[in-house]
């Protein structure tokens, strides 16, 4: 069930058929990761789209289609926030710049909050209390150490409390 | 550090869901626009009611309510902007509406008008304006209440200044106000203007929080109303001064000239009852129809460093529960008779916390007498505190939570060792 999966008659085979399951059940959901994560809803589009193409590309390789997802979801998104760190530090303007919404005033908060925090930071404070993954996951999704992520946390903590005070 | 992360598990799907949604719904992109069907009068004030205080406490008291916020991207702080419809009931607290404490519900708080903003008329809400040579400050016609709620709007210049305006829900521009000064985040700008409406006057404000490690401050705007009426309702207005600037309705801008010299007059009486301090000589506790008498004893803390750090671990002795959090320095004074110097030192939480008033009263600035007078959270708008320390003995701590609707006085007569708080329901 590898991407040649599709019969040469073009009709859909069992690989493609639980892609599709996958596509539609975690779709909406990575987005939504990758949005809280990225800070822009096109760009996390992106990142989901070509984390599903990898996904596709090795379905017959890969045990847990989700969960390999989600890494290379959370890979997708940190890359893109390497990629902003650097157009900060050595350019006036960012290539894609966040969505502008208008969005309540409690979450209008929250999302500038979460912009004061470092790129490791976000990670760790949406893959916490958005996708609900323990220190261990998120240990396991970042490749740092336990004790890492719980750092990572505490500084959080306090510029999200300074921030949302 | 629970409540944070409570917040954090309820609303980051709901910020990841409007985000999503938001993407896929034109009418809600293009304009930071901080919509005020979402907004409600307490639910701003709670969060930016510690810094706001901090600049206040030297600058104004405030009695009223408080609505409004200025939103910043720090990134791009040329495109500050921020639009806040004001419902006319503006007394609240910094509560969520809905929480169990929250008296929001029990307020009537007028719905929120859709605004669609005129272009040609009003310097549109994202809009950069050059300097405020630009600035339209038009007002178009006499202010009535017919013409409320009203919207706050604020955004800033090239020049680095600010512009804030109000606009009644026809767009029109009650009044505004802009500055050309300094950088963001020296501290200097700010913009007020005050105008009339019936026996109240409301003031609307922009300025910066004062944060010494945030080069770009956060910025938040506020509107309060200031009756001249009831006494309870008056407020120290710090920087309002009779040069406002109202320039197309000269009769609107003599009327609150006006006000404002009744308000000031006000505040004279309010300063001198702050003077009174009652000669209590026995502290036990009671309540009646009309209020509450308790005694608090203090106890011993030892504890020297920075105002600040005695507060916080005076907080955290009082609140163990709720430890987690910052002291904040209501009043410090030092009273010096007979040669001995006494410090009075007066604190509370930071607007995220449940602490009260706490008393701390040295004579050597190590060992103290705490005193949790409880009474209320001095950083929650519309709560004020005032602090008058008479010498080594005698002090009043008078608490006034317009929302909460009472007053109390906590006063010592022996040096803080023991205080007696009167709350009377207001």
């Amino acid at each position: 069930m590898g991407t040649s999966s599709r019969s040469e008659s073009g009709v859909p085979t069992d690989a493609d058929a639980r892609f599709a399951d996958l596509f539609a059940v975690e779709r909406d959901g990575m987005v939504r990761l990758a949005s809280l994560l990225v800070d822009s809803v096109a760009i996390a589009e992106e990142v989901v789209q070509e984390a599903f193409i990898s996904v596709r590309e090795k379905w017959e390789g890969v045990d847990r289609p989700g969960a390999y997802l989600r890494t290379s979801v959370v890979n997708g998104c940190s890359a893109v926030l390497r990629r902003r760190a650097i157009e900060d530090r050595f350019q006036t303007v960012r290539s894609a710049q966040p969505e502008i919404v208008d969005l309540p005033i409690h979450l209008f908060e929250l999302r500038a909050a979460l912009d004061c925090l470092t790129g490791r930071q976000r990670f760790v404070i949406v893959l916490r209390y958005f996708a609900d993954a323990s220190d261990h996951e998120i240990a396991q999704l970042m490749e740092v150490r336990s004790a890492t992520v719980r750092s990572l946390r505490r500084r959080a903590f306090s510029i999200l409390r300074k921030e949302l005070s | 550090m629970n409540a944070l992360e409570d917040r954090l598990r309820r609303e980051l799907p709901a910020l990841a869901s409007a985000l999503v949604e938001a993407k896929d719904d034109p009418r809600r992109t293009g304009v930071t626009t901080l919509g005020s069907d979402s907004v409600t009068a307490s639910s701003v004030v709670k969060r930016r009611t510690t810094a706001w205080l901090s600049v206040a406490a030297a600058t104004m008291l405030v009695v009223a309510g408080v609505v409004g916020l200025v939103s910043i991207d720090r990134k791009r702080p040329e495109t500050l902007v921020s639009s806040i419809e004001a419902p006319m009931v503006l007394a609240s607290s910094g509560d969520e509406p809905g929480t169990d404490d929250s008296p929001i519900d029990d307020r009537p708080v007028t719905s929120a008008v859709e605004s669609p903003i005129a272009t040609d008329v009003l310097n549109v809400d994202g809009e950069t304006v050059r300097s405020c040579d630009t600035f339209r400050r038009g007002v178009w016609g006499a202010v009535s209440t017919a013409e409320i709620p009203f919207t706050i709007r604020s955004g800033l210049t090239v020049a680095g200044g600010t512009w804030v305006s109000v606009d009644d829900a026809m767009n029109r521009r009650i009044a505004g106000e802009c500055q050309d000064s300094e950088a963001l985040g020296d501290g200097a700008v700010e913009a007020q203007l005050a105008w009339p409406i019936g026996d109240d006057v409301y003031v609307a404000s922009i300025w910066p929080s004062r944060n010494d490690s945030d080069p770009i401050p956060g910025w938040f705007n506020s509107i309060g109303r200031y009756s001249v009426t009831p006494l309870r309702s008056i407020a120290v207005i710090g920087r309002i001064t009779p040069d406002v600037e109202l320039p197309n309705v000269p009769d609107i801008a003599s009327a609150a000239v006006e006000r404002e010299r009744q308000l000031i007059g006000k505040i004279e009486q309010v300063r001198d009852l702050r003077n009174y301090v009652s000669s209590l000589g026995v502290v036990d506790g009671g309540a009646d129809a009309s209020g509450t008498s308790a005694s608090v004893t203090a106890v011993p803390f030892v504890r020297d460093g920075s105002a600040e750090e005695i507060c916080t671990a005076a907080g955290i002795e009082t609140n163990p529960a709720d430890h987690e959090r910052d002291g904040v320095v209501v009043h410090d004074e030092t009273s010096t008779i007979d040669g001995v110097d006494t410090r009075w030192l007066i604190c509370t939480g930071d607007s995220a916390s449940g602490w009260g008033v706490t008393a701390l009263v040295s004579d050597d600035e190590v060992n103290w007498k705490l005193s949790p007078l409880g009474l209320g959270n001095s950083t929650h708008a519309g709560d004020t505190t005032e602090v008058v320390a008479l010498d080594s003995a005698n002090a009043t701590v008078h608490y006034e939570s317009l929302v909460g609707g009472r007053s109390s006085n906590a006063t010592t007569i022996d040096g803080g060792a023991t205080w007696r708080i009167d709350t009377v329901v207001t």
